[in-house]
């Protein structure tokens, strides 16, 4: 007992250090755009992870079209702040909200369809959404995509390093949101259909809802990282958003493991900086990704969740109890 | 529009609905058979078509016979590689793992196509060149008719040999009931690599027969291999009649769409019509897909 | 690939070990749209070649660095960043891709970096950017040059336009109706979108011969723009006129389609594959790269490379203001065209009219347009 206590003092103040760290450094000395940007990035993609993740690995459902989702989002707030004049702040949660109305038809309308076909349904979601871009022109700008200014608080333009501080912040803020999920009713319900479902209904759990809840939540997150894509960039085109980008978002997940939330935000951010360090050699980071995709599913069948399981015993008690004692406190050993 | 263009129009909507549906039909076999959806299978086509038309054909200089041939053997001889040693691995993996799994094959084999091949298109003019028939005043691309005619044949012949031959009751039997075929003396490991194997090779001919009414370029296996999903879920998700006919139904979808909205909504009508399936009829158009309802 | 040992042997060149004068090219070295970018790039190494050969920019080799934009948003300005954060180049050739321009060219903006891109979009010079320079003609000067001779010239009342579904394209069809309305006050009678993956072309063909134009122009890149003409004359509807981009006259669409396809069609633009040039060009390109040249944005790089070297010569430093101003005013004799560097980005002031005879691309009329005209 005393063991764990100290341990657990020991261990936050180190954490909450970090997050300090991440959330104030960059900015301070990260001096060109460049770096700060695709700092920025990183944590967008591992927002899009996050949510990915938590209809994918924690709830069993295929989610071909993650792309779209984030495009949408991005798309209806900046069409509002283009074409109708609204400000940043009601354009982005009309965004957010479409997104989280057009994840959750998705979801409840393919609710009673099996994997293939929910595959298939985000899949063609995404190419419908592709082709909608580029013809409606007088909408979407088309392929010339859409710029936006930059939003201004009390008439200040918002400039790169605040720009990084709301983005983390909203990192922040949906990493918190999907840990409190997971550990929750709901994401016990999310697990439990996700290992299988005809006993989870045999259980009592409302499988429908908690498969609607989990694209609802998926929808959510895309949503809250396409008004920061947007932010972050200042143009968005439909070529960002294109059923590869979906496959990228999956590529974060896999490699970090399947229902492995902090995993998420490693492989997010394993797959936005490397490619930008691995110039050398262009063309051959597509083959790379694709191939370390195979060979992790077809060697880690559940990811290289072993890794971002041992960084999350880093910062879980019930871990570290059991690293300590050899035993775990409560029953049914999490995560 | 006049009615000779639109005859036209839905000749050719046909004659690539016949490709979707050969591919379609693989990737129905594959999911049969292995559980399995096989997102790379339009790389295979991809593959295909490159070996034949540009190693073989253009480079080499060989007969186009034979080089669709040899082309089609090695691209059988891969998929039946693949089937031992990753699709066996994945298919007893859940269906999310071997999605990503085989899109992550497809990453790689288009990659490597273009660091291969390189990037620019390429034209192929087919085993009749370019020439047009003319029936009464309505004229249409000979390897249109082509296309429609020989994929027929292939589909009829593939029919009669599953109906009539021991090696289809085998397959037939492999797909109804896995565990008990294999009980039954049915050497299934082998059937299971030889029926990827064949639908590889049905993907890539199905290439053979639409580059000369197109053109050969990197994205051909992204296109068909989209369309033909769309087939597998619009004719019923799971049968191979289904498959075909949604194949052509694709085909005509496409037409339609180019005839009625213009040429920028070609797809649009296709995937949208696949979504309101999936929405309203998962069992397909047909009514004939094994709809899967928890 | 090739491209860095390409680098490496340029800067043990031809020329005085000193130090290299380092500019940027950012294109699309993969993805999508990678055989423009390709194309682009090898154009870029050419260029470099030939001045290094001849004594190097102010006495000093020229050397390339280079990023590739993955035809993607995200990729591209990141790209952009990266040239003038960390490589800190003076001056950057960057891709055609009008949306990418788009999407990049406030980061030059900022960061006082005058770049040269290959785009034809009228969009990009409205953007009232002074370190933007376009190395290629404005689409409203060829629209312009098409529609006049359509009605002048050939006596067309109809006239139809068929596109692809891109920037370039959608940038081209606007162009045309603004011609077509502000000089005649017609409207065109029919508009069709090529997909950039299309794969039929049945289709748009009859679309444009349902409409019965008597002159059909045609705006897109070699893949489309093959399948389209080929179509055309498979389905045998050759006695509608083509009034067409480069795209009539590019290697790959010859290659594609066919000559006899393209037999009669008229191209305005800025080369021709015959052009003894541009024949220059492709067979030296031949020689280094064993295939023929896949685009057009290969010679327009080569120039933007060329134009820079220049500006470098003129401004006497590697200044990236200096540079810019340097640039304005310069005249110069490239692979396409003469140039002449206006303070508003645009360098491009003639264009070429010309038709696909015998297989071979023949030239009709020079057109050219006063260096002050608003665009």
């Amino acid at each position: 007992m005393a063991a764990t206590q100290k341990i657990r003092r020991r261990r936050w103040p180190f954490f909450f250090l970090l997050l300090v760290a991440l959330w104030v450094l960059p900015p301070t000395f990260l001096s060109s755009p460049y770096y700060l940007r695709l700092v920025s990035f990183g944590w967008i993609n591992a927002i899009i992870a996050l949510g990915l993740n938590m209809a994918v690995g924690v709830a069993g459902q295929i989610n071909l079209g993650q792309a779209a989702f984030v495009g949408l989002s991005a798309y209806v707030t900046a069409m509002l702040i283009k074409l109708v004049g609204w400000t940043w702040l009601p354009s982005a949660v009309a965004g957010i909200v479409g997104t989280v109305v057009a994840g959750t038809a998705v979801g409840w309308v393919s609710n009673r369809l099996r994997g293939p076909y929910l595959a298939i349904v985000t899949l063609g979601f995404n190419l419908v959404f592709q082709i909608l871009l580029l013809t409606q022109v007088d909408f979407t700008g088309g392929p010339m995509g859409l710029r936006v200014k930059a939003p201004e608080i009390f008439g200040v333009k918002m400039n790169m390093q605040a720009i990084y501080i709301v983005l983390f912040g909203f990192f922040i803020l949906i990493y918190m949101l999907c840990r409190l999920i997971y550990y929750s009713k709901i994401g016990r319900n999310f697990r439990a259909t996700r290992d299988d479902e005809i006993v989870a209904r045999i259980m009592g759990v409302n499988t429908v809802r908690a498969k609607v809840q989990a694209c609802m939540f998926s929808a959510f997150c895309a949503g809250v990282a396409g008004v920061l894509f947007l932010l972050n960039y200042l143009f968005i085109a439909p070529a960002a958003f294109t059923p590869m980008q979906s496959f990228r978002y999956l590529a974060m997940v896999v490699i970090g493991g399947l229902g492995n939330l902090l995993g998420s935000v490693l492989g997010a951010l394993v797959i936005t900086f490397i490619p930008e360090f691995l110039r050398v050699w262009p063309g051959l980071w597509d083959v790379v990704l694709g191939g370390s995709i195979l060979l992790v599913l077809l060697l880690f069948p559940k990811g290289l969740g072993f890794f971002g399981e041992y960084l999350s015993t880093l910062f879980s008690q019930k871990k570290i109890e059991q690293r300590w004692t050899g035993q775990i406190r409560s029953p049914g050993g999490e995560q | 529009m006049s009615l000779n263009a639109v005859v036209q129009i839905l000749v050719g909507g046909l004659a690539f609905g016949s490709v979707y549906a050969l591919v379609a039909v693989g990737i129905v076999f594959i999911w049969r058979t292995m559980n399995l959806l096989n997102f790379a299978h339009g790389q295979f086509l991809l593959l295909c078509c490159y070996v034949a038309i540009i190693s073989l054909y253009q480079k080499l200089g060989w007969p186009i016979s034979a080089s669709v041939l040899v082309a089609l053997l090695i691209v059988g001889l891969f998929g039946t590689m693949f089937a031992t040693t990753v699709f066996e691995r994945l298919r007893k993996q859940p269906l999310l793992t071997s999605v990503i799994a085989t899109m992550g094959l497809s990453l790689v084999l288009e990659n490597a196509v273009l660091l291969l091949f390189g990037p620019r298109p390429y034209s192929f003019e087919g085993f009749l060149g370019r020439k047009m028939i003319w029936i009464g005043n309505v004229g249409f691309l000979a390897n249109h008719v082509f296309a429609l005619l020989v994929s027929l044949i292939i589909l009829i012949v593939f029919a009669s040999v599953l109906k009539y031959t021991i090696i289809g009751r085998a397959i037939r039997a492999v797909a109804y009931d896995k565990e008990t075929a294999g009980l039954m003396g049915i050497p299934v490991p082998w059937l299971l690599s030889l029926m990827f194997g064949f639908s590889a090779i049905l993907a890539g001919l199905a290439g053979i027969l639409v580059v000369p009414v197109t053109y050969l370029t990197l994205d051909l296996g992204t296109a068909v291999g989209y369309k033909a999903f769309a087939s597998v879920v619009i004719g019923g998700f799971g049968s191979v009649p289904g498959a075909i006919i949604g194949g052509y139904i694709v085909g005509l979808l496409e037409g339609a769409g180019t005839a009625i909205l213009g040429t920028a909504y070609r797809d649009l009508l296709a995937f949208a019509v696949m979504l309101l399936v999936l929405f309203l009829r998962p069992s397909g158009i047909l009514g004939i897909g094994e709809a899967e309802r928890i | 690939m090739a491209s860095l040992a390409v680098v490496l042997c340029l800067t043990i060149g031809a020329v005085a070990q000193q130090e290299p004068i380092k500019i940027g090219v950012v294109q699309a070295l993969t993805g999508p749209l990678s055989l423009n970018g390709i194309d682009g790039l090898r154009g870029a190494e050419m260029a470099v070649r030939s001045i290094n050969r001849a004594g190097g920019v102010l006495g000093r080799p020229l050397e390339l660095v280079v990023e590739d934009n993955k035809g993607e948003v995200a990729a591209a300005i990141a790209a952009a960043e990266r040239m003038v954060y960390v490589h800190k180049v003076p001056v950057v050739i960057e891709t055609n891709f009008s949306f990418l321009i788009n999407a990049v060219h406030e980061v030059y903006w900022q960061a006082g970096v005058p770049f040269v891109c290959a785009g034809t979009s009228p969009v990009l010079t409205q953007h009232g950017n002074p370190y933007l320079f376009r190395i290629r003609h404005n689409d409203k000067l060829t629209a312009q040059a098409a529609v006049k001779y359509a009605v002048e010239n050939m006596g067309a009342k109809r006239l139809a336009i068929v596109h692809v579904i891109d920037d370039f394209g959608h940038g081209a069809r606007d162009a045309l109706i603004n011609a077509m309305r502000s000089l005649y006050g017609i409207e065109p009678v029919a508009v069709v979108g090529l997909p950039l993956d299309i794969k039929d072309a049945t289709g748009p063909v009859m679309e444009i011969a349902a409409a019965k134009p008597d002159v059909v122009f045609v705006w897109a890149h070699a893949a489309q723009g093959a399948l389209f003409f080929r179509t055309r004359y498979e389905l045998g509807y050759t006695n509608i006129p083509v009034i067409g981009s480069v795209v009539v006259a590019a290697p790959a669409t010859l290659e594609l389609a066919g000559r006899e396809a393209l037999e009669g069609c008229m191209f305005v633009g800025d080369f021709a594959l015959d052009a003894p040039k541009v024949s220059l060009f492709n067979n030296w390109y031949y020689e280094l790269y064993g295939e023929t040249i896949l685009s057009e944005v290969g010679m327009a790089v080569y120039d933007a490379v060329c134009l820079v070297a220049k500006a470098i010569e003129k401004a006497g430093t590697t200044d990236p203001q200096a540079i810019r101003d340097a640039l304005i005013g310069i005249e110069m004799e490239g692979v396409l065209r003469t140039y002449y560097v206006r303070s508003d980005g645009e360098t491009a002031f003639e264009l070429t009219i010309g038709q696909i005879k015998n297989g071979k691309s023949s030239f009709i009329s020079i057109v050219r347009f006063p260096r002050d005209i608003k665009f």
